[in-house]
């Protein structure tokens, strides 16, 4: 089954499915009532704080060669070692150099959506590395064999009954209905793994320039000790995560916190400048940043969607979304999902496989409305359709149909001609659609606003 | 052409943006409503904000009263791990043994496992959000603060800064000679499970501040 009819078939089945329907509106009414009360108690203008986060990543895609090398000569200055990847095989290959020179047999691992992208977990345990996910959600999706379902809250689609089922089969722990226990189970499980894994691995929220360091943001404090106790740190970062400047840390840390959970800030903010340093009392010994391209830098050449490049990763545009909120996250099939994984994939994977990404949407705007660093992205979508048929990916029946409905929409005696047509026709039509769809077509009304408009105007 | 120059070379052949940024920096005065530039508000608002997070504020006067307020934090949470200080050393001796301290990497993991609580002391205090900053290099390093079950942070009131914008102004200032720093806001937490909150998800469970009032 193609990538496209596969999408298709998991939307259709989880649009259904009641239950994930529950889980998904609860979660995310949950976080949205958190974020509201948060952009009021902490910002004046939540519309300015945005318009200003997105000038300053704006400016890092205008300077983004001259940034890049100044992050990589700032960090070899701190003995951290930087390398370059232009694919997400040659990140694999480094990162298994790396693993080879330190004889490494276990990793351990906070979330990273660029380890997913370049499908770290698999390499590493296809050439015999054990990996350990550390954040909770994370480590539920590990265990239950799936990827994860959202690039914030890996484990939404869980309820509080199946991860207990979960940690009972794979962790061998007693069955519990209280999140406080399950999370004290995972806590013990990791413990373990932070003092003996061979080397620690994070992602990166942003790479400062200068001064510079790798900034990582989490809650439970699994990043603190992965970056900690291991004799070796590797960050694996996309080069999109830059900032130029320490301070903008000062309103981009508010801004990602309100949007991604609803919090002022999230509860560690790590800020890492290198490995140990000569008289520190502990910390890893050796430290390597992985920058990623993997069609970034392609798609900076697009004017239109570089854009997109802005994107600081906080989940806020899946949960304002309609489609992800039906669909759910894993009927993607993608590393991000939603609106800007919508706008990402057909342009890193190619359009001519994941268009129907960009054309499940209804364009209603939602996302562009709740994107700390204003980007437009029903525009986008809307750039990737254009794109998309410009390379004949539009079957002809629907570009007749369009060049057919130009011709309506250009004449106001057509178009009522063709309402009148059509009011009569979905009458005629609604009893053919099959009973056990459920779905129904309402009556159109027989006067088209216009001409109801010359009837009770009052002048 | 190896991968840097390949990848360098792209980003610089791209055409120019269509809208260029203009003014990129701001300052925390004018985005956030919670700011005060008002010292004698720093306090309070810290207090608040600290509580609201979980945290546990103890304000004293002088060093013996911090000393007998740690000895009542610690009472169950024994044995406990300090940071070589010479703050911490003048508070201790009032404390009760059971307590050593933090040798570095020598220290085993198993060894470390046994201490129930850490003491440290921090860079300074965020009014605005309730969070402490501290590095490896001013706080004993980056394990001590985070492998215990409670961590107790020594600070004074005249280290309360009104935003994150002054709390990073005042690293620019300084050589900035350590590999790590943390902005710590409250207590390990988790909502991954149902988006309920769960405290001491992966570090300490608790978080203590004993604040001692600048004389």
């Amino acid at each position: 089954m193609n990538t496209q009819k596969q999408f298709k078939k998991q939307s259709a089945e989880k649009a259904h499915d009641q239950q994930h329907l529950l889980k998904i509106r609860k979660a995310i009414r949950t976080y949205d009532e958190k974020v509201a009360e948060m952009k009021q108690a902490q910002f004046i203008d939540w519309p300015a704080a945005r318009k200003q986060a997105g000038q300053i990543k704006q400016y890092v895609l205008e300077n983004w060669a001259d940034l890049l090398e100044q992050f990589e000569s700032n960090m070899k200055e701190n003995g951290a070692e930087v390398l370059w990847a232009e694919t997400a095989e040659q990140a694999r290959q480094i990162f298994l150099e790396i693993a080879d020179r330190h004889k490494a047999k276990k990793i351990v691992k906070s979330k990273s959506m660029t380890t997913e992208e370049i499908e770290l977990n698999e390499t590493c345990e296809a050439n015999g590395i054990e990996v350990w996910e550390s954040d909770l959600g994370e480590l539920i999706v590990q265990l239950a064999g799936e990827k994860p379902y959202h690039i914030v809250t890996p484990a939404m689609h869980k309820s509080k009954a199946e991860i207990s089922k979960l940690f009972h089969e794979k962790l061998g722990s007693v069955e519990s209905d209280s999140a406080e226990e399950l999370t004290m189970i995972a806590r013990a499980h990791l413990r373990q793994a932070y003092v003996t894994a061979d080397i620690g691995v994070s992602g990166a929220n942003f790479l400062i320039a200068d001064p510079g360091l790798v900034h990582i943001t989490e809650n439970e404090g699994n990043i603190r000790l992965t970056t900690a106790c291991p004799p070796v740190h590797v960050v694996i970062a996309g080069i999109e995560k830059l900032l130029p400047r320490l301070e903008d840390l000062a309103l981009f840390l508010p801004l990602l916190a309100t949007s991604g959970t609803g919090q002022q800030l999230t509860g560690y903010n790590n800020l890492i400048r290198g490995p140990r340093a000569a008289g520190e009392a502990d910390g890893p010994r050796k430290m390597y940043v992985i920058l990623l391209d993997n069609g970034r830098s392609q798609l900076h050449a697009d004017p239109k969607l570089r854009i997109a490049l802005r994107c600081i990763r906080c989940g806020a545009c899946l949960n304002a979304c309609p489609v992800y909120k039906t669909i759910g996250g894993h009927s993607y099939q993608t590393t991000y999902q939603g609106p800007i994984g919508a706008v990402l994939t057909p342009q890193f994977r190619g359009i001519a496989e994941w268009h129907h990404l960009s054309d499940a949407s209804s364009l209603c705007g939602a996302c562009t409305q709740v994107c700390p660093v204003d980007i437009p992205l029903h525009e986008l979508l809307l750039e990737n359709r254009r794109q998309s048929d410009e390379q004949s990916n539009t079957s002809l029946f629907w570009k007749q149909s369009l060049k057919i409905w130009a011709v309506i929409m250009s004449d106001r005696g057509k178009l009522n001609a063709f309402h009148r047509a059509a009011a009569n026709g979905a009458e005629a039509a609604a009893l053919l659609l099959p009973h056990e769809t459920g779905k129904r077509i309402p009556k159109l009304a027989r006067q088209t606003f216009a001409q109801w408009w010359e009837e009770n105007e009052q002048s | 052409m190896n991968s840097r120059e390949k990848i360098l070379q792209r980003l610089r052949q791209s055409s120019p943006l269509q809208n260029p940024a203009t003014s990129p920096f701001g300052n925390d005065a004018g985005i956030f409503a919670d700011y005060t530039d008002d010292e004698n508000k720093w306090l309070s608002q810290f207090r608040a904000k600290f509580a609201a997070l979980n945290g546990e504020l103890y304000e004293v006067g002088n060093i013996a009263e911090a000393g007998q307020q740690i000895q009542k934090l610690l009472s169950g949470a024994s044995p406990v791990l300090a940071q070589e200080h010479p703050l911490i050393r003048e508070i201790l001796p009032t404390v009760e043994p059971d307590t050593d301290f933090y040798p570095g990497l020598e220290l085993s993991a198993p060894e470390f496992a046994e201490y129930q609580a850490a003491i440290s002391v921090a860079d300074c205090l965020v009014a605005r959000t309730g969070s402490i900053v501290l590095n490896s290099r001013s706080a004993g390093g980056r394990r001590l603060s985070i492998l215990p079950p409670l961590h107790i942070v020594i600070a004074k009131t005249n280290q309360l800064v009104p935003s994150l914008s002054e709390a990073i102004a005042l690293y620019l200032k300084t050589k900035m000679d350590w590999s790590y720093a943390v902005i710590i806001t409250g207590p390990s937490r988790t909502s991954d499970i149902e988006k309920q909150l769960v405290l001491g998800a992966h570090g300490p469970k608790r978080l203590a501040i004993v604040l001692l009032h600048a004389s």
